[in-house]
């Protein structure tokens, strides 16, 4: 995502929310000074004091502006880049098997993962950065004034860690099975839509609406159990916790200042004057903890976001065992008959791995998603070829009809059904310039696998995974039974292919 | 939003509500009541005889400590309401959607449902514990303030309450610039990559609408708050103390105490922002029109009347008679399963009704609907008993041969055979049955459906180059230039 330009807009907005920290504590130690002044502690003007704090809050101002405005700009950028990701994730030709996989286990999640990478490049971490250094600088600034006043003035923030630590330990030990198997289940009540319904694939609406009523009644089983536990178990850790905000409040600060910093004053220990600081700066010590709890929750949801993200839009393929013997051919026609589903998805996972992506087109069983301009998707830029290709897999009728032709919108121009955009499928295999096709016999008609076979046949490698020995033409052939390869050779296939069945 | 308030209000316990505001308030009073405290603590401290007024402090010790009781007696009311809060949204949204017609459960809206997961949830619940809280101490701990100092020096007293406004008005003015673009949610991006390109490129306007007005949003809740301080600062040395340093010293550390409050509320921008995102999507489950909620009809004919599938589309019609099976034929997939949908309620035609009975389909109550219109496909067994077979041979052999074969080496097929055995125990009045991914139909899974459709109203896809099965009456679609004719 750095040649978008959101590296460096992400890098120059931390260093100006750096310097937009330093004058936010630099404002407050002016309003010190002229308190210093007005004291006589210090000589010269308090006026000039009071024209530099307005000056340094108008800089900060304008310094932290240009940071957040490169930092949301970085934010939109990410969150833009990750939609074309997906997007292009979506509309590529990866096997539809993977992408169907992928889009299971993380297509709920993926509007509400870009939105929380984008806080989290836009929003979380520059406040973050922001919250940490006002604390860090004002804490340096306050050990300067004096070191034992400052360990006073940190002391209802210790104690409030302390809470903090004790409530982490406790909720580790007694309560993180339990709040995680319940956030599982509340979780778990969201409708989850398979690809081929939430791209609108005609014939799917009744199966959408269906879940998301069901999903509506469960979430609210589910939200009255959550709630339950909730006031028994977590709203008790949450007490725990209100002592802890109870000890980052300003009010407490104050009140450890003025009484551990009164009883240093009367006894010498410190100048009266060297109070001010504590009051201006300690009280305010705390704010910036509470909100960096905030931020770091937002910037770690970010991080699994990012990771669930990338897992989609770089299309990893799980790995799955290999079938030994069996390895793609390098040219002309490989059947591998596997009468049992589950070896027949098995081979094609497995030689799908075998070849680069971009090299690869596999028509598979289950269906393919097919998005955008029809001619586009079959032969991007070659509309003669789209047409011709199109024609072969028995799909150009089904698009002449449409009142735009190769130049309608799936979905909008168009309403395809699982087994149509299987053909435009075949149809994109066709024109594109693969190394390998894989065509799973289970997802077309005999008649439209046999007229593909013999116009991919001369140009590139051809491997037709089938349950039965119906449809298999000339050339090499594959037994797998059990996952195993029970036997090769050339057609016609033996009676162990038969006995598979 | 306000739909979103209202559903929260009326399920609520009115007393805990109220209950906790008060102790907000209270709150908030106290600490402002505090704060005012460090003026003679203050003037004791840099008079020119320093001491340090032990009594004041006591008293400030004794108010922080009812404050400090009162903060943690309301995060239990607070995270009751939370709870209470999730609860009461969560069952609108369900009584919501389970009031709406089929054709309005649309995957858009299945996101958002989606979107309402524990990270909302718990967004939610925080609320009232955890952000109402600093909002309302940002509001009434410098009122309190005011207040106090109307007695004490009232010339103080409107400066402060000057500057509490003009801090009210530009929070407010960066609250409208933070909220003034909304990202567009799961469901509309996912609509948005049908076409292509993706993102049309970011104009001048739209640049400036969601980064710069946010920005500016930020930052002016932040640095006004400093600005004030400042300004409160310069009134303190220039025009209230009339040469009086301590005082001027004094009112500089209330102020400075004052904008603490709002400070924290500041801090919570990106928490309050997160909130209104999950209170948005909420409002929008909320929407929609759950139509006339009408009985299903007696008689249950499907009338297509003048309806056109595109805009400027010729309309057409036609009428399946109630208890009749008919087999959708010809045209393209996309189409024939578009007028099932249309048939069955789960798509609303762009012009033309549908009506069952003589009654709007999108008219009757979803509860009605569900009961009598089942969409039979192909269909994954699962551990549930197949109840409700009819004594016939065919279902009883197919349902036999269903539970001894294994359900990981199905065909499509056998799914379909599944998918139209488990309809039997559904018992809808309207039935379509979809075929389209099979290649052919076998002469079981043939039976089997005809079986199925003697009884009830049934729309039949076959696979697209199959004809038309034996015992369902033939309704042709011609959709060739985007014309649509059925004909009998």
């Amino acid at each position: 995502m750095s040649g978008d330009g959101i590296g460096w807009r992400v890098r120059t907005s931390l260093v100006l929310e750096a310097l937009g920290a330093v004058t936010t504590v630099a404002s407050l130690v002016l309003v010190v000074e002229v308190c210093r002044r007005l004291l006589g502690d210090s000589g010269g003007s308090p006026a000039v004091l009071v024209v530099s704090a307005v000056a340094v809050v108008l800089f900060g101002a304008a310094v932290q502006f240009v940071g957040r405005v490169l930092s949301r700009d970085a934010g939109t950028r990410t969150r833009e880049a990750l939609r074309a990701g997906v997007a292009f994730r979506l509309r590529a030709a990866l096997p539809a098997g993977a992408l169907h996989a992928s889009w299971r286990e993380h297509g709920t999640t993926l509007g509400r993962d870009i939105s929380s990478v984008g806080v989290m490049v836009g929003r979380a971490t520059p406040e973050f950065v922001s919250a940490v250094l006002v604390f860090v600088l004002s804490i340096g600034y306050l050990f300067w004034v004096d070191w034992l006043m400052a360990l006073v003035t940190l002391l209802p923030i210790l104690l409030g860690f302390g809470v903090f630590g004790f409530i982490s330990v406790r909720y580790a030990k007694e309560m993180k099975v339990d709040y995680e198997a319940n956030v599982s289940a509340l979780d778990s009540a969201r409708p989850v839509l398979p690809l081929g319904e939430r791209v609108g694939q005609a014939g799917t609406r009744a199966s959408v609406a269906a879940r998301t009523l069901r999903a509506a009644r469960e979430l609210t089983v589910q939200t009255d159990r959550f709630g339950e536990y909730f006031r028994q178990r977590i709203g008790e850790l949450l007490s725990g916790r209100a002592l802890a905000e109870i000890a980052f409040a300003p009010l407490t600060v104050l009140v450890f200042v003025l009484c551990g910093g009164g009883l240093l004053v009367q006894a010498g220990w410190l100048p009266a004057v060297d109070l001010l600081p504590f009051v201006v700066v300690g009280t305010g010590l705390a704010a910036p903890l509470l909100a960096i709890t905030y931020y770091l929750e937002e910037i770690g949801e970010g991080k699994l976001a990012a990771t669930r993200l990338g897992a989609v839009i770089a299309g990893t393929r799980e790995e799955p065992e290999p079938i030994e013997g069996l390895t793609v051919p390098e040219t002309g026609v490989l059947t591998v008959v596997a009468a049992d589903p589950r070896d027949a998805t098995r081979v094609v996972a497995t030689t799908s791995t075998q070849v680069p992506a971009d090299r690869i087109c596999v028509v598979d069983v289950e269906p393919a998603v097919v998005l955008g301009e029809i001619s586009a998707y079959i032969a991007d830029g070659r509309p003669a070829e789209a047409e011709r290709c199109a024609r072969i897999a028995r799909v150009h009728d089904l698009v002449a009809a449409t009142p735009k032709g190769y130049e309608s919108i799936v979905d909008i121009d168009v309403r395809l059904s699982p087994a149509e955009s299987q053909r435009l499928a075949l149809a994109r295999a066709l024109a594109a310039d693969s190394r390998l096709v894989v065509l799973d016999a289970r997802a077309l008609p005999a008649d439209v696998l046999a007229d593909a076979v013999a116009e991919l046949a001369p140009k590139t490698a051809v491997l037709v995974v089938t349950p039965d020995t119906a449809g298999v033409g000339t050339g090499e052939v594959r037994v797998v039974v059990d996952g195993h390869l029970a036997e090769s050779g050339t057609h016609p296939v033996s009676a162990i292919a038969e006995e598979s069945r | 939003m306000k739909n979103v308030l209202t559903s929260f209000l009326r399920g609520t316990d009115r007393r805990a509500l109220s209950a906790l505001s008060l102790s907000l308030v209270a709150g908030a009073v106290l600490q402002g009541i505090a704060f005012a405290l460090i003026v003679p603590i203050a003037r004791a401290l840099f008079a020119p005889e320093p001491r340090v007024a032990w009594p004041w402090i006591a008293a400030l010790v004794v108010v922080a400590a009812v404050q400090s009781v009162l903060h943690h007696r309301s995060v239990p009311m607070g995270n009751e309401l939370g709870a209470q809060l999730v609860t009461t949204v969560n069952r609108t949204v369900s009584q919501r959607i389970s009031q709406l017609p089929a054709h309005q459960l649309g995957a858009a809206r299945s996101d958002r449902l989606a979107a309402l997961d524990s990270s909302a949830i718990v967004v939610l619940m925080g609320l009232p514990a955890h952000v109402l809280r600093p909002l309302v101490a940002a509001v009434v701990t410098p009122m309190s303030v005011i207040v106090i100092a109307v007695f004490a020096a009232p010339a103080a007293a409107m400066l402060i309450a000057v500057a509490w406004i003009v801090s009210l008005v530009l929070a407010f003015a960066a609250a409208r610039m933070l909220t003034a673009t909304t990202e567009p949610d799961a469901a509309q991006w996912l609509e948005r990559v049908r076409s292509w390109p993706v993102q049309p490129p970011a104009g001048a306007a739209r640049r400036i609408s969601s980064i710069v007005l946010p920005a500016a949003g930020e930052v002016l809740l932040w640095r006004s708050i400093e600005l004030l301080l400042c300004g409160a600062m310069a009134v303190s040395v220039f025009v209230v103390t009339d040469g009086d340093p301590v005082t001027a010293v004094a009112l500089i550390l209330l102020s400075a105490l004052m904008v603490r409050p709002t400070t924290e509320a500041a801090l919570l921008a990106s928490t309050v922002l997160n909130s209104r995102e999950v209170l948005r999507n909420v409002g929008e489950l909320l929407d929609g029109d759950p139509g006339a909620q009408q009985d299903w009809p007696e008689h249950d004919d499907i009338e297509f009347a003048e309806v056109g599938l595109a805009v400027g589309q010729v309309p057409f019609g036609f009428r399946l008679a109630a208890r009749s099976c008919t087999a959708l034929l010809g045209g393209s997939d996309g189409i024939r399963l578009t007028l099932a949908e249309l048939a069955t309620g789960n798509l609303a035609p762009p012009s033309g009704r549908v009506l069952v009975g003589g009654t709007p389909i999108a008219d009757i109550a979803p509860g009605e609907v569900e009961r009598n219109v089942h969409w039979v496909g192909p269909a994954d067994p699962t551990s549930d008993e197949l109840v409700g077979l009819p004594e016939s041979e065919v279902a009883l052999r197919a349902a036999q041969r269903m539970r001894a074969t294994d359900s990981t080496t199905l065909s499509e097929s056998d799914r379909a055979c599944f998918g139209v055995l488990r309809a039997f125990g559904r018992a809808p009045r309207l039935a379509v049955v979809d075929l389209t991914s099979l290649h052919a139909v076998d002469s079981e899974l043939d039976e089997l459906v005809a079986e199925f459709a003697r009884e009830r109203t049934c729309l039949v896809l076959p696979p697209a180059d199959a004809g038309a099965p034996a015992y369902a009456q033939r309704l042709v679609v011609e959709d060739l230039s985007g014309k649509i004719e059925a004909r009998s």
